[in-house]
């Protein structure tokens, strides 16, 4: 029996057709993978479902009735239940709390019975298999994979039809989402509920869901049972015919890059990522890619001085370093775009001159102490001019301007800074079309300019705009070196989500 | 839409204006220049009080010790001056326990994390302490007349001089020092200072002993004025001082700033001035103030332009 029917779905952004007729469709007791590449329409579809954004167009039935009014509260209620990556949990809160958070059972005057809650928790968390909680400490004092685990135990309390989970696995060991699977079976098997499963791993897929819906560049490409596709087929699909050859895509000629090696980091290994081992030369442009949670952006941070690591080295034109802080970091021409561009990578309510200088204020004060307004003014106006800046004004707030333009800020900020050393984690995430191709554009100048780059992205389609060369991780480890004249998308895809050198 | 953002942005100047007119007419002379100078002499206390806590502001934490430090180090200058001191050693020995109390406070914060809040709430209740144990609560008069501190230089209160002159200094010290900009992007977003190489810890420290500075200075000035150290000095600053401070983010950019202080710190004085010489009740004072510190907040929240978490006039 078909439970959820989401009908010819479009939803227009600003310069994009985030979904374009996009059909999807959920039976009874099924799990139903959704899968695509990063910006393939996929989160898009499921604020539709959750009533957090509204389709332009297109119908939704939910057990045969159509839906008109839908509000997040509406979908809780009629028992759609969603599990996003960050869960949506108290830390503060017990494990108990957190499960009946919303409708704890009340004493006849009203009141909580702490004893009732505990006891209705447990019974919770053992109908999906799980003794090992404590349900009276605080969540925050669980792991990565309990804590999924509460989540799950928190949707079930309520009942639901359908269960959604966004990259359940991306922070977890593969026992935890062995336990996890067992778990969604379970569910499937004896509660009836029908989940969907967002994910970027291939064998995970193949292992739990029944169907796979693909998604690309906001169409629905198709929906089958998973045994009717092979993992070669299905990346085909997420890729798409028209993008396989890689020799199409514009290459500049002129970034070759140079022997010399600039950074080079050898057997690092941290909680995060194991025996990471690559070299950047001056003028390349070093692509990173994965999934999330694959480990690229903690290997960033490592480099920058943000996160500890317990073996390796890290070597800064031939120099061993040992990067404690980012201003230890900066000293030897090191820059870091953060992938949080608003909350650690700017000052928002601050103005563009303000955001552009504060990396060098050393250099650009006058004598010793005081500021420059004018060299500061002079210098932001001609970042501005270079990087191309809207609005050129040097006194803007930063939050009045566009993702790509507060991107440039960012590395405006770093040019001035001196950088040779750019660490660029995901600088194209919300920008427009025209936003992206100016940024790439920008990163080859740095790059031709004697830069190195390490660019680190979930898109695979810009590894081969910008990139010289490229490295593929999963979870944690580096899985493939390639350039991109020799990979093709659908091989890149492959790697990243998680396919073998042996099936190859 | 558009000019009603103005008026509630610049609300603060109209208010002053129309207490002026009001109490001016009220009040025969009130409206001369002779004493609409000399409320800026009166308004240096908790002027220059307001400059350190807003600097402290600009880095994002709170500092309400002054409330304590200030009968403390009152009590301590009169006595040193009646036991004989030399005055610029008695002022110099303030200031210095200005410096290690705005420290101590920076440790706790800083190296204890102890919320701000916290941390100089116990320190003001410590110092207040302090002082009733070695003082007994006796009012200690001090004698002499410091002319070159309180005199006139042609109609201008020299006092207020000082004070316009420590406004221009310390509005440069914020706005225009690599230190300044530093403590207000820590301000900000201290993880992305921390991001961008500022040392966070050195910085605020700074803030806190330039606070301290700044609080042991108004305490000064408070008892030559006053020619005598009294209990109630730190009880009755806390509300105008720690009002100023507030205002001043109604004035202009929206942060603490000292400017704004400046101007804050004159709205409450002709407040006080204004209830003083109609014969008001000494507690209609502070109500009239705190009443006021509200208003102009929610005012000029309301009246801000789009953003973050700001209710759009359109």
């Amino acid at each position: 029996m078909r439970v959820l029917l989401m009908e010819g779905v479009t939803k227009e952004f600003p310069g994009v057709k985030a979904l374009d007729n996009v059909d999807f469709e959920l039976v009874e007791r099924e799990i139903h993978a959704l899968v695509g590449a990063n910006g393939a329409g996929k989160s898009t579809l499921l604020k539709i479902l959750a009533g957090v954004i509204r389709a332009d167009s297109g119908n939704i039935f939910f057990k045969g009735k159509q839906i008109t009014q839908w509000s997040p509260r509406q979908v809780m209620e009629a028992g759609i239940q969603f599990i996003y990556q960050d869960l949506g949990l108290f830390n503060g809160l017990s494990v108990a709390q957190n499960i009946f958070m919303g409708r704890f059972p009340k004493t006849i005057i009203g009141t909580v019975s702490r004893r009732d809650v505990w006891s209705s928790a447990r019974q919770i968390l053992k109908q999906i298999g799980v003794e090992d909680i404590d349900v009276t400490l605080s969540l925050g004092e669980l792991s990565a994979a309990q804590q999924q685990l509460v989540a799950i135990a928190r949707a079930l309390v309520r009942n639901p039809a359908i269960l959604v989970l966004d990259e359940p696995t991306a922070r977890l060991g593969s026992d935890e989402v062995n336990t996890l699977f067992a778990i969604l079976k379970k569910l499937r098997d004896e509660n009836g509920v029908s989940i969907i499963f967002v994910s970027h791993r291939l064998e995970e897929v193949y292992q739990i869901a029944d169907r796979v819906t693909v998604l690309r560049d906001g169409q629905r490409i198709i929906t089958d049972e998973l045994q009717n596709i092979n993992p070669e087929q299905l990346v085909k699909y997420m890729v798409g015919a028209r993008l396989k050859n890689s020799g199409r895509l514009r290459r500049e000629k002129s970034l070759e890059p140079s022997e010399e090696v600039i950074l080079e980091v050898s057997s690092l290994t941290s909680d995060w990522f194991t025996d990471i081992n690559f070299a950047l030369h001056k003028r390349e442009i070093l692509g990173i890619v994965g999934a999330v949670g694959a480990g690229k952006s903690e290997l960033a941070e490592t480099i920058f001085g943000l996160r500890p690591y317990s073996k390796g080295q890290i070597r800064i034109k031939g120099c061993l370093v040992q990067p404690k802080s980012p201003r230890a970091s900066m000293r030897f021409g090191v820059a870091f775009c953060p992938e949080d561009r608003r909350s650690k990578g700017l000052l928002l309510k601050s103005s563009i001159r303000e955001n552009i200088v504060l990396a060098s204020l050393d250099r650009l004060a006058l004598g010793r102490w005081l500021c420059n307004p004018s060299r500061e003014r002079e210098v932001t106006q001609r970042l501005i001019k270079r990087l191309g800046i809207v609005p050129s004004i040097p006194d803007h707030i930063t939050y009045k301007l566009s993702g790509g333009n507060q991107q440039k800020v960012v590395l405006a900020k770093w040019l001035c800074a001196h950088g040779e050393i750019f660490i660029l984690d995901e600088p194209t995430v919300g920008v427009d079309v025209r936003g992206k191709q100016e940024i790439y554009q920008l990163i080859r100048e740095l790059a031709m300019q004697g830069a190195g780059v390490l660019f680190i992205t979930s898109d695979i389609h810009e590894l081969f705009e910008v990139c010289t060369s490229f490295i593929v991780m999963h979870r944690g480890r580096i899985v493939a070196r390639m350039r991109p004249d020799e990979a093709s998308l659908d091989r890149v895809l492959y790697y990243v989500m998680g396919g073998s050198n042996a099936q190859a | 839409m558009r000019r009603l953002k103005y008026i509630f942005q610049y609300s603060i100047f109209f208010l002053i204006g129309f207490l002026l007119v009001l109490f001016a007419t009220l009040v025969p002379g009130f409206g001369n220049i002779r004493n609409l100078l000399s409320m800026l002499a009166q308004a240096a206390v908790t002027g220059v009080a307001a400059y350190g806590l807003a600097i402290i502001m600009i880095g994002g934490e709170i500092d309400l010790s002054f409330a304590g430090s200030f009968p403390l180090l009152a009590y301590i200058f009169a006595r040193q001056l009646s036991a004989g001191s030399e005055f610029f050693m008695a002022v110099t020995t303030i200031l210095a326990l200005g410096i290690i109390i705005g420290l101590i406070n920076a440790v706790t914060v800083l190296y204890m994390r102890v919320p701000s809040f916290l941390a100089t709430t116990v320190m003001m209740f410590l110092l207040t302490g302090l002082y009733f144990a070695i003082s007994g609560g006796r009012t200690v008069y001090i004698k002499g007349y410091y002319g070159f501190l309180f005199g006139f230089w042609g109609p201008i209160p020299k006092i207020t001089l000082f004070l316009l002159v420590l406004t221009v200094v310390l509005h440069m010290l914020t706005e225009h020092t690599q230190w300044g900009i530093m403590l207000k992007s820590i301000g900000e977003n201290p993880e992305y200072a921390f991001r961008m190489g500022i040392n966070v810890s050195s910085i605020k420290m700074t803030a806190f002993a330039l606070g301290g500075v700044l609080f042991s200075a108004a305490a000064l000035i408070a008892t030559i004025r006053l020619s005598s150290a009294t209990g109630t000095l730190g009880s009755q600053a806390l509300l105008p001082v720690m009002a100023s401070a507030y205002m001043s983010t109604v004035v202009g950019s929206g942060k603490p700033n000292i400017w704004g202080a400046l101007v804050a710190s004159y709205l409450l004085q002709v407040i006080a001035c204004g209830f003083g010489t109609l014969g008001l009740p000494f507690w209609a004072t502070p109500m009239a103030q705190g009443v006021l510190l509200l208003l102009l907040v929610a005012l000029a929240n309301v009246g801000k332009k789009r953003g973050i978490g700001q209710v759009s006039l359109g």
